[in-house]
């Protein structure tokens, strides 16, 4: 089980880091409905994803953290068989995936990144369509398609066409569309790019219970916030490689890097600084407009200390902030640059 | 068996669709019956000539005299013949618009059909007010002068057996009479039995520009994406949008054939050799559409692409203009065409009272251009919708 196997060094560059990843080997989980190793995909003379490889356990939520252009669509291309691979290969439900192999693909619910539905039909005649495909019986089609329009709250425009449905009612007759088959693992590109703040928190809301029920989820996402509430593990994905993977606490245990105390006050904020620096747990302090931000390697125990020395250097404090380290700063290290760059 | 059944379903899918999508049916279907009811009153019951030609005898010899007398009495439809006394007064009267093309029989022509040298030649006044008129002249000359070429043979033969050379006179009986008949202009034939089918095919050739947009709208959009998630093979799914585009040209072409029949009263010929034309153009057209797919990269591109192609096609097929007006080049280069085939094989059965035995050959090209066409997009085609080119 790939939960909790690497540790890739503190601080590493980002080609150590991807050289540690890439000499695990991934292990194949007797229990994965995911599996796929050494992904490999070349455009031209561009490569797009180079030896990618990771697994998912049965009920798992996994997240693919990368910025746009990372990988991560021509990853999960690779892994529901759309695109074929250079090399590698992937495993679902047990069956290898390829773009004839059917068997392995029916185990698969898809929901693209834009919303692949057919605008001119209703949500209903969508799903009625897409599940015919996926070789549902009539009555069962039925059942499901009154189902997971329920489950994604759309029952009562069921009959409305995709055209008139508000962008969020849109994103999650696409979600709708990926669950209609019972899939094994339900893939999710980017699902709320685009989506108002309701209705994203609706969408998360979804898969959060989905994953709550048991089933496996992989999910890519540039948004850091949307990694660390949804998935029980991330790989962090950068250029076509991933170059860490673990849970949040694993990923920011790797970074090694301690809290930041962020404090905002006026007075000598240069004296105030100074303490700073000489107070014991300090790695280092930083000034910024009107800040001053304190590098320390235990933040709760590190702040009566930072409180006493402004008092001291005359500063009267208007605002404190203690900031935990987040995957965002894990991709800073590896990659020296943000998710949103 | 599974996956016929899921090729249905997509091309079940994209007619429901395109039923619902109100610029395609005006497209496909609106378009090409008002254009071609526009047409078909325009040029009335049949293309008629309308045209005054003069005859000039310069000559004075019993075969230039029978030649100008035979004619002057001749009235087809619309077309006559004046006896004209010179050839300048001819010129005049054509420059002038009085008539629309003249003949003049040259002096000495009949003397030189006895000659052993080759006769004069008979020269043609045309104006370019009236190209079809002077077309009408230039035959009538020619056919004149192809029956003193017969008769000239003739005489030598008699010569050659020992006989003597035909009095002028008799020459002039075996050269005539001349016949003149206006044929393939219309008669019986509606125009709209001709442009029903060539208009229908015309926005046929545009749907292919749609119909292709569609597959890399589907593919930008991911939709493609979710139809191949599903088990379900490339080939099904390719399969699905060819039997779509068939049924599309089917369904087309039916509703022109009815409407042009009930409202204009037009007669396409045997309906079995009808049906074979426009199920086999249908299976071209959806083979094109493959191509044309796989060839653009954009949708705007797609739309690029099918416009020249059918406007290109319409033009070299003979899509614009009625039987037996293309020149022979013109007939033999809209064979390099699909639509050039399904025009002429449309134009046997309503002009030419063909069967459906005759339009074989026709049906069998199209299939042949469809299935070509389909492999190049079979080949291509993969590549284009996984998005590797």
């Amino acid at each position: 089980m790939c939960r909790g196997a690497t540790r890739t060094p503190v601080s590493q560059p980002l080609e150590a880091a991807i050289l540690a990843a890439r000499s695990r080997s991934v292990a194949w989980m007797s229990d994965a409905v995911l599996a796929c190793r050494g992904l490999r995909k070349v455009f031209g003379r561009r490569v797009a994803v180079d030896d990618v490889g990771f697994a998912i356990a049965r009920g798992e939520t996994y997240g693919l953290l990368g910025p746009n252009g990372a990988g991560k669509t021509t990853t999960i291309s690779m892994v529901c068989g759309l695109l074929r691979r250079d090399a590698g290969e992937v495993i679902v439900a047990g069956r290898s995936v390829g773009p004839d192999a059917t068997d392995a693909k029916a185990a698969i619910g898809l929901v693209p990144q834009d919303v692949a539905l057919y605008e001119d039909l209703s949500a209903r005649e969508n799903l009625r369509f897409f599940g015919r495909l996926q070789g549902l019986d009539r009555r069962e089609l039925d059942r499901r398609v009154d189902e997971v329009l329920e489950v994604v709250g759309l029952g009562e425009r069921a009959d409305d066409r995709v055209s008139a449905y508000s962008g969020g009612m849109k994103r999650r007759a696409n979600i709708a569309a990926g669950l209609l088959h019972r899939p094994q693992l339900l893939v999710l590109d980017e699902p709320t790019v685009g989506v108002d703040p309701q209705s994203r928190n609706a969408i998360l809301e979804s898969i959060e219970a989905l994953g709550g029920a048991g089933l496996s989820v992989l999910y890519t996402t540039h948004y850091m916030e949307e990694a660390e509430r949804l998935c029980d593990r991330v790989g962090i994905i950068d250029e076509g490689r991933l170059v860490a993977e673990g849970t949040r606490r694993e990923l920011v245990g790797k970074l090694g890097a301690g809290d930041r105390v962020e404090v905002a006050g006026s007075g000598d904020l240069d004296a105030f600084a100074a303490a700073c620096e000489r107070l014991p747990g300090t790695e280092g302090v930083d000034r910024r407009d009107g800040h001053v931000v304190v590098q320390v390697h235990d933040g709760p125990a590190a702040l009566a200390g930072i409180v006493a020395a402004a008092s001291s250097a005359g500063v009267s404090i208007t605002g404190i902030e203690l900031v935990e380290p987040d995957l965002e700063d894990v991709f800073l290290s590896l990659t020296g640059k943000a998710l949103r760059d | 068996m599974k996956q016929v059944r899921q090729a249905l379903l997509v091309a079940g899918i994209d007619l429901r669709r395109r039923l619902r999508n109100r610029s395609f049916l005006i497209q496909a279907v609106v378009g090409p019956v008002v254009l071609a009811s526009i047409i078909s009153l325009a040029f009335g019951r049949g293309v008629t000539i309308d045209a005054t030609i003069g005859l000039v005898d310069a000559d004075g010899s019993p075969i230039s005299a029978a030649f100008v007398d035979g004619l002057a009495d001749v009235t087809v439809e619309d077309l006559r013949f004046d006896a004209v006394p010179t050839a300048e007064q001819a010129t005049a009267l054509v420059d002038d618009g009085e008539l629309d093309a003249a003949i003049v029989v040259p002096a000495g022509f009949g003397a030189s059909t006895g000659g052993a040298g080759p006769p004069l030649e008979l020269e043609v006044l045309t104006s370019s007010d009236a190209p079809i008129a002077g077309e009408v002249a230039r035959s009538v000359a020619e056919g004149f002068t192809a029956r003193v070429t017969a008769a000239r043979l003739a005489a030598a033969a008699t010569m050659a057996a020992g006989g003597e050379r035909p009095a002028d006179a008799e020459l002039a009986d075996l050269v005539l009479p001349i016949d003149v008949a206006v044929a393939g202009s219309g008669g019986d034939v509606s125009p709209a039995a001709y442009f029903g089918p060539s208009m229908g095919l015309l926005f046929l050739f545009l749907t292919v520009g749609t119909i292709a947009r569609d597959l890399l709208a589907e593919r930008r959009l991911r939709l493609l994406d979710r139809v191949r998630a599903a088990p379900v093979r490339d080939a099904a799914i390719l399969s699905g949008k060819a039997i779509g585009v068939v049924v599309l040209g089917v369904a087309t072409l039916a509703v022109i054939w009815g409407v042009t029949s009930v409202a204009l009263g037009a007669s396409w010929g045997a309906p079995a050799g009808v049906a074979l034309l426009i199920v086999t153009v249908s299976v071209s057209i959806a083979g094109l559409s493959g191509v044309v797919a796989a060839v653009a990269r954009t949708e705007q591109g797609a739309d690029v692409l099918a416009s020249f192609t059918a406007f290109a096609f319409a033009l070299i097929g003979g899509n614009f203009l009625a039987p037996g007006t293309l020149p022979d080049a013109m007939r033999r280069l809209s064979l390099l065409t699909p639509n050039g085939w399904a025009v002429q094989g449309f134009a046997e059965l309503a002009v030419g009272e063909g069967t459906v035995v005759d339009v074989l050959p026709h049906a069998a090209v199209l299939v042949a251009w469809g299935v070509g066409a389909a492999v190049v997009a079979a080949l291509l085609l993969p590549r284009r919708i996984e998005g590797r080119t």
